[in-house]
């Protein structure tokens, strides 16, 4: 009987959990054919050489897009493209020695005067262009049209916030946008 | 294909061990569980947790029903203090009650720390705790639990998604100065809800102790449903 009872009693809280939606936002991987054509092609064309590429689909905010990602001369690289297989961005691991040293000094001014305290995490290079001048940039190395943005991942502390960020600095190393890194729930693996 | 395969060997494994043959002699039976998590402010958020576990131990000319017997139920609450977005410190009390004599009440202290350099997030816990027991002299312990939680599609955790949780957790108690060590290998498989403030996880807790040099198994079916009020 005291079974029943504990069964009952997860089952009707488990029904009002079920009954409460909300907004769709993920991601998940997809299979190499279920990503567009010319997303494939344009990705073979500028990475000769890479070997594994894991296809991921991102929904936010009702947008949709694709991502690839995969290791190339070293590096982690992730390739942004729209669902109709064109590039929006490629995005790679750097080091901080990676960036001028204007561009950092500038960005380390902003951080240091921002925030009492703060450590970077991962930085990444994101590259905008036309899908061919980003193509002939890692196929050829051929500095085209390209605009280099440089996304950091830090932990930063202020007088009232203690949290994860992440800062978009452009060339020249000036803030264009800064979001706090929603972490999601911990409690399952602290209690 | 892989993960399809997984699930089913995971599933008839299930099957087997509540239902099955006694291939070996082992304790085994069901635990169900309900987590709560309110967060009070940015700093502050409490927990509770109420558990309940039951042995299977299987008759003849029975019922299904009547194979299980109520082994205890644990109610536990906490009070979470972040230190940052990486580490957090806890205090909590537990009531456990006993259906063949009395309960028990025992304090917690806690540190925890989580980190995330990849797809993978790993969790570290420090605990120990004091029981006390009208009946028996207080028993001290001390706990080292590591975690690792990583998705089964993408790579982050999304509502009508799977995940894995594995953990492996060392305890050294000291009663009435006799020592006794347990090792707890957990690994479950979780599901995050549509409403991804609601997470559903089953699994096995496998449990071994040694205690006056003797060995005890004990296997637990898991199935946890975690629940972020706010």
């Amino acid at each position: 009987m005291k079974h029943i009872i504990i069964l009952l009693l997860l089952f009707s809280i488990f029904i009002t959990a079920l009954s409460a939606q909300i907004k769709s936002e993920r991601e998940y991987r997809i299979k190499r054919s279920e990503a567009p054509e010319d997303a494939r092609e344009w990705l073979n064309d500028a990475f000769e050489t890479f070997k594994r590429v894991k296809w991921y689909k991102e929904i936010e905010n009702d947008l949709e897009s694709v991502e690839a990602k995969f290791k190339y001369k070293g590096s982690k690289f992730s390739v942004k493209f729209d669902t109709n297989g064109k590039v929006v961005d490629v995005e790679y691991i750097i080091t901080s020695d990676d960036i001028p040293e204007e561009t950092r000094k500038v960005i380390s001014g902003y951080l240091e005067s921002n925030f009492n305290k703060h450590r970077i995490l991962k930085i990444q290079l994101q590259m905008l262009g036309s899908p061919d001048d980003l193509e002939d940039y890692f196929d050829d190395d051929e500095e085209g049209n390209i605009t280099r943005n440089y996304e950091i991942e830090f932990h930063g502390i202020t007088d009232e916030k203690n949290e994860l960020w992440e800062g978009l600095f452009d060339e020249n190393g000036n803030l264009i946008l800064l979001r706090q890194i929603e972490q999601g729930p911990t409690f399952n693996l602290d209690f | 294909m892989t993960k399809r395969l997984f699930l089913i060997i995971l599933l008839l494994t299930i099957v087997h061990i509540i239902t099955g043959n006694r291939i070996y002699s082992l304790n085994r039976g069901l635990s169900p569980e309900i987590s709560l998590n309110y967060k009070l402010n940015e700093k502050y958020s409490l927990n509770g947790k109420v558990e309940s576990f039951h042995f299977y131990q299987p008759a003849d000319e029975t019922g299904l029903w009547e194979d299980f017997s109520l082994d205890g139920v644990d109610f536990q609450f906490f009070v979470n203090r972040r230190i940052n977005p990486f580490q957090s410190a806890a205090l909590g009390y537990q009531y456990s009650y006993d259906p063949s004599g009395v309960g028990s009440n025992r304090i917690i202290q806690q540190y925890s720390f989580v980190t995330r350099p990849g797809v993978v997030r790993f969790g570290h816990r420090l605990r120990s705790d004091q029981t006390f027991h009208p009946e028996d002299p207080p028993r001290l312990r001390f706990r080292y639990r590591f975690s690792a939680e990583f998705p089964l599609q993408g790579e982050v955790i999304d509502p009508r998604e799977f995940y894995m949780v594995a953990s492996d957790e060392l305890i050294y108690a000291i009663q009435d100065s006799q020592s006794s060590y347990e090792n707890r290998l957990v690994a479950s498989l979780g599901y995050m809800l549509p409403n991804k403030n609601h997470r559903l996880q089953v699994g096995f807790d496998y449990r071994t102790r040694l205690r006056d040099s003797e060995l005890s198994e004990t296997l637990w079916f898991k199935m946890a449903w975690l629940v972020r009020l706010n």
